[in-house]
């Protein structure tokens, strides 16, 4: 018998970005500020020192150590991901379930609704205002009339570039029984992050990530933060050896710099719109 | 950043601006040929910003388009 997709694979491409030399790239958010001097000496001095003939730390503990001082939380509530992708994929494989409810928004970051296709969820794609804002009590709405076991959006969003403050956030998290994952990937440049508040709630996940205003696309570290029961089943099913070791060292490196990184963070693109 | 009044950032709270813009295809091929390339969606281009004079001549290519 030959063999046969399934149907979920049958109109599935590969995620193409584009390719091409191009003089200015524009494209994929990605930050315009190379590692300073000093940083890029510890971030030689760490990988020369590695022990390439090991396994990485499964917990990336170090790591996860100095991500938690940065962004104010425990450790103990921080994973580490290989991106924040990685932990989106995990996240929605351990936490929902074929034929789960799972609430998105559109337009929003495109990976939410293709994990939920994946894993067979029914995805839910909200559409937003015509402005593009996100109607909240809309969508505690439909979260608990549809029995939505998970909600994810990216806030500030991509592609809007629109933040939603924190008061709404925590009214949306506050007011469903879905658990609610709030990719903030672009948090450093909004400043509306609910990252120091996860153990406040019993159904909140934050991502955040080091591709963007930290200017680390290339190491891809993302990092999940949430109370000790959610973080201990994102630990239990992300892969054991997620996060390499360059990548670890590399991170720790840029974190031990975390004046410089708060600096560049301080700086930001554009003036003249604001938040809420 | 002053953009022409045919195409409208429609705010930005991250590193990129989301703009709708008028024959948004046409300008996305425009800037493509001119070395610069952003993401398109529909009638919406996204541009991250760049370094001062990369956003520069990403203005200038906007405003030579629309001319």
């Amino acid at each position: 018998m030959p063999f046969e997709l399934n149907e979920k694979l049958k109109s599935m491409e590969p995620y193409e970005p584009i390719t091409g030399s191009f003089r200015i790239r524009l494209d994929a958010n990605e930050s315009f500020v190379p590692p300073a001097d000093e940083v890029m000496e510890d971030i030689k001095t760490a990988i020369e020192n590695l022990h390439y003939i090991r396994y990485p730390d499964s917990l990336a503990s170090e790591l996860c150590a100095l991500a938690a001082s940065y962004y104010g939380v425990k450790p103990e509530l921080v994973t580490a991901g290989n991106g924040s992708d990685d932990l989106i994929s995990v996240i929605m494989n351990a936490f929902t379930q074929r034929g789960d409810k799972v609430l998105t928004f559109t337009p929003d970051f495109s990976m939410y609704s293709f994990y939920s296709g994946l894993i067979e969820t029914s995805c839910i794609a909200m559409p937003k205002r015509d402005n593009f804002t996100i109607d909240v009590d809309a969508a505690i709405k439909t979260a608990n009339s549809e029995n939505v076991r998970l909600i994810i959006f990216s806030n500030p969003c991509n592609p809007t570039s629109i933040g939603l403050c924190t008061a709404d956030v925590k009214k949306l998290v506050g007011s469903v029984n879905a658990l609610v994952v709030v990719d903030e990937a672009y948090m450093d440049f909004c400043g509306q992050s609910l990252v120091t508040e996860t153990e406040s709630y019993d159904n909140l996940i934050v991502l955040r990530t080091m591709s963007k205003a930290m200017g680390m696309a290339a190491i891809r570290l993302g990092f999940a933060v949430a109370n000790q029961t959610i973080t201990n089943l994102i630990r239990a099913a992300k892969s054991p050896y997620n996060v390499n070791s360059v990548s670890q060292a590399i991170g720790c490196a840029v974190f031990s710099h975390s004046e410089y990184i708060k600096h560049a963070n301080a700086h930001k693109c554009f003036e003249g719109f604001s938040v809420c | 950043m002053e953009m022409p009044e045919k195409i409208t950032a429609i705010a930005a709270d991250a590193n990129f601006i989301f703009a709708k813009a008028d024959k948004a295809g046409d300008l996305f091929e425009s800037l493509m040929k001119a070395g610069i390339i952003v993401r398109r969606f529909d009638d919406y281009l996204r541009i991250t910003a760049g370094r001062n004079l990369e956003n520069l001549e990403v203005v200038k290519a906007i405003e030579r388009f629309y001319k």
